[in-house]
């Protein structure tokens, strides 16, 4: 399955991200990222409703970037 | 037999399950959080952030303006001298703990702020027209306590946080006495900067403080360092909480307090404060009218379970000396609050009586004879 990833610029984003969708029912894990030109960042692998997760997130103000990581999955 | 009357400078004994959550961190959450994407460092990051969570649900604010600090002290600089702007004024009340009027006085003194000092009465409605009188339209900014550590009296902060609202000024509440004594909410109570320790009615480890912002004011770091985030740029990060939070976390400590907090919601903050103030009555019931006796505590104003006293013969050091060769645990002297005593007039300072939850009934009456027995 094609991994869905998205990027926040702080941990506490990244885990705010995770509890909403998971309170939506949407699984994801948490992974860290060293990023050429910001440098750490944290990621949420997302494996389901891709899209549904997107709008959740908007709808709650949480900004990220979509990108690709070799995060720690938990 | 030893027993804290000191509880509002660090509530002991914790509840159990704040023991429980240091032992548990400590064994299982050693890692630096939000550093590492190993286990360990995983496991802490997860534990500040469910702490914030908590903290952020305790006092009606976002997760991620919840800043953990390592004392109120820390957080009360990080508010005042994060947000006051140059050549701006400043207005604080008459009750305010060193904490609060020692950076002030240090910002006046270099030139960056002028300062008033609103005088708190008995009487709620002469606060308020004293807050009213002494802003300006060059204020800015409104430091304020919830409640004076060392006579209990609850200020009016609702209708100081209006007078603020409508004149567009920042309100910085010290919470210190009043968090988990006293429901205090940013939203309800119109606080834009809530700071309190974690320590006292929190019931979490030494070393902890809270930083609680609505996020309507910038607030400018007072420490830049290591956040974990956005590592590359050598500049602070912006983004809240990571850019008041450079340094590694207590994750123990932060643990400590998310147990306290959740001791408290178990409980309700409302229990204990009305078995607090049962203390404290009885305490009142024994002691007042006492011949040679003093209590410092307004008729008139609301008040939290704490109030100060004097023999009128004995100084207080040496009145608190007394109680704690009879087991009793009271603070005596000026109590970190030079603005206060100046403002009640106590010349030799006070003993301050302050009982937790964990109190009994039986040692406050134990105390009152010891104390009547040198009167």
């Amino acid at each position: 399955m094609q991994k869905f990833i998205l990027s926040f610029r702080s941990y506490t984003s990244a885990m705010k991200a995770h509890s909403i969708l998971e309170q939506n029912g949407i699984n994801s894990s948490i992974g860290k990222k060293a990023d050429t030109s910001e440098g750490c960042m944290y990621t949420l692998n997302i494996d389901q409703d891709h899209d549904r997760a997107v709008q959740i997130l908007n709808k709650n103000g949480i900004s990220y970037t979509q990108g690709n990581c070799r995060g720690v999955r938990r | 037999m030893t027993v804290n009357f000191d509880n509002a400078a660090t509530s002991f004994p914790k509840p159990p399950e704040v023991r429980k959550a240091v032992i548990y961190a400590m064994d299982n959450c050693g890692g630096s959080a939000g550093r590492g994407g190993h286990i360990i460092s995983a496991a802490a990051s997860e534990t500040v952030y469910r702490a914030r969570e908590t903290a952020a649900g305790f006092f009606d604010a976002k997760t991620e303006n919840t800043v953990f600090c390592s004392s109120c002290t820390h957080a009360l600089n990080t508010a005042i001298k994060g947000t006051v702007k140059y050549g701006s004024h400043v207005v604080t009340s008459s009750l305010e703990h060193n904490s609060v009027i020692r950076p002030l006085i240090a910002l006046r003194n270099s030139g960056k702020i002028s300062l008033s000092i609103a005088k708190v009465y008995d009487d709620d409605e002469k606060t308020v027209r004293s807050f009213r009188e002494a802003i300006t339209p060059k204020t800015k900014t409104v430091i304020c306590t919830i409640a004076s550590n060392v006579t209990g009296q609850i200020l009016p902060i609702r209708k100081i946080s209006e007078i603020c609202r409508r004149k567009n000024i920042c309100l910085i509440a010290d919470g210190a006495q009043a968090c988990g004594i006293m429901p205090v909410s940013l939203k309800n109570d119109g606080i834009n900067i809530l700071c309190t320790s974690g320590h006292k009615g929190l019931y979490g480890i030494a070393g902890t403080g809270l930083l609680i912002s609505d996020g309507k004011y910038r607030i400018s770091p007072l420490m830049q360092g290591g956040t974990g985030s956005i590592s590359l740029n050598m500049k602070q990060p912006d983004i809240m909480p990571d850019c008041l939070e450079s340094g590694t976390l207590c994750t123990v400590g932060i643990a400590s307090v998310k147990a306290g907090m959740d001791f408290i919601n178990r409980i309700s903050s409302e229990k204990i404060r009305r078995y607090e103030e049962h203390l404290a009555d009885v305490f009142l019931s024994l002691m007042e009218g006492a011949e040679g006796f003093k209590i410092y505590r307004p008729k008139n104003a609301p008040c939290l379970p704490l109030l100060s006293f004097n023999a009128l013969n004995i100084p207080s050091e040496e009145l608190a000396s007394y109680l704690n060769g009879k087991g009793f645990c009271l603070r005596a002297g000026f109590h970190c609050s030079a603005l206060a005593h100046r403002t009640l007039g106590t010349k030799t300072g006070t003993v301050r009586f302050a009982p937790s939850v964990f109190n009994r009934e039986e040692d406050v009456k134990k105390l009152c004879s010891a104390i009547k027995n040198v009167l």
